[in-house]
């Protein structure tokens, strides 16, 4: 389970955007977890809870938008979401494509006291 | 990256920013970031990738579940390319230098890192590494993952080609069950091929999961106890070498 390295790398870059902001103590935080980042929205939870205690984000809350797997079809243009991790498009059965979302875990917004 | 949502759609017209509000009196301001989390980790493996590339080095990370023969194909592997390619090996485990015990009894230079608690190889952990090998005798450099079939798939190490292993005992549904990992594989070995007659595996089923997750990437089905289809390998990684330089 690597959701605890996760975690710490995200209050990392809160701590910094918290300080580059002059803010106070953070009330929320969303992230937006893509699908194929191997990064479980549960375990992120309980690891993020667990190492906030002594952060500057300590009694924040922290909303997980999971964004499933988005592709653009090369040869017909198709977009849409792979279901199942089947990476052929439901249009034309090509294998081209491109990923446009659902691979990384972002952190989107903080919500903090100025 | 969309600077609305952080996905890599071109942007969209839309108002950003900081948005001030006030709770029971109290001022606050949301802020948008949109920065990836793993940012730090994957700056670090482009740096990983452009110090093996100085040096025309092949970087492959080799990742599979405990067991499915990662070293033992390390092992053959070195005694096959002797003389013509020179090896080095950054070996993670959770404990014990065993693995880097067993490449250095082949003569070749090799760094363990034991990561304690950590499941996966981060690419400053191999940037650890990389300093400690001889890189200017090296032509290819063999990073063997903690085995675990998850977490290594989350983090780029700077390699320039993912190399993932299922044996033959494992069952040919694996790469369903472990979609991400397959997915970040430019290869997959097929591995322990001599245990086919005793072990009920269809490997054309697992050729067509693997495709399922995977419908680009390269498939050898190889013994490193036999030696059957270890010849591709050594061809496939002798040809990747060439094309470093
Ligand atoms: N029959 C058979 N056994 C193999 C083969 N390759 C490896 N093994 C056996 O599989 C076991 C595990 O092999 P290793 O090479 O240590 O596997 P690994 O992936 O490096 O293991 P970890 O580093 O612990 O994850 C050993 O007992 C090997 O002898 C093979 O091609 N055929
Ligand atoms: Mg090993
Ligand atoms: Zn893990
Ligand atoms: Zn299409």
């Amino acid at each position: 389970m690597h959701e605890f390295s996760v975690a710490n790398s995200l209050l990392r870059l809160i701590e910094e955007n918290v300080r580059q902001n002059h803010g106070k103590s953070v009330i929320k935080v969303v992230v937006k977890v893509g699908v194929l980042s191997g990064i479980e929205p549960h375990l992120l939870k309980v690891a993020f809870d667990h190492l906030k205690e002594r952060s500057v984000a300590d009694k924040s809350e922290l909303i997980i938008e999971v964004q499933q797997v988005l592709i653009r079809c090369r040869e017909c243009g198709y977009t849409g979401e792979v279901e199942d991790y089947q990476f052929v498009c439901k249009e034309c059965g090509s294998h081209q494509l491109d990923i446009l979302d659902g691979k990384d875990m972002v952190l989107k917004s903080i919500q903090m006291e100025a | 990256m969309c600077r609305e949502c952080g996905c890599s759609l071109p942007q969209k017209k839309h108002h950003h920013g900081e948005k001030n509000s006030s709770i029971s009196g109290r001022k606050t301001v949301e802020v948008e970031v949109l920065a990836k989390v793993l940012d730090a980790n994957d700056k670090q493996a482009n740096s990983n990738r452009e110090h093996f590339q100085e040096h025309g080095i092949l970087a492959l990370n080799l990742m599979s579940s405990p067991g499915a023969g990662k070293t033992t194909l390390l092992e053959r592997t070195i005694e096959t390319l002797k003389g013509s390619i020179r090896i080095g090996v950054i070996e993670g485990d959770l404990e014990t230098d065993r693995d880097s015990q067993r490449i250095r009894a082949k003569d070749v230079p090799a760094y363990q890192i034991t990561t304690g608690q950590a499941c996966h190889l981060d690419a400053f952990m191999v940037h650890k590494g990389i300093h400690q090998l001889p890189l200017e005798e090296l032509d290819i450099v063999f990073i063997e993952n903690v085995g675990n079939l998850v977490c290594p798939a989350s983090y780029d190490v700077g390699a320039h080609t993912n190399v993932v292993l299922l044996s033959i005992p494992e069952g040919e549904d694996k790469p369903l069950k472990y979609p991400i990992m397959f997915h970040s594989a430019d290869i997959v070995l097929i591995t322990k091929v001599d245990l086919l007659p005793y072990i009920d595996f269809d490997i054309e089923d697992a050729k067509r999961n693997i495709k399922k997750v995977n419908p680009k990437v390269d498939i050898i089905p190889l013994s490193a106890k036999t030696g059957e289809g270890m010849d591709r390998w050594i061809r496939y990684l002798t040809l990747k070498r060439e094309l470093v330089e």
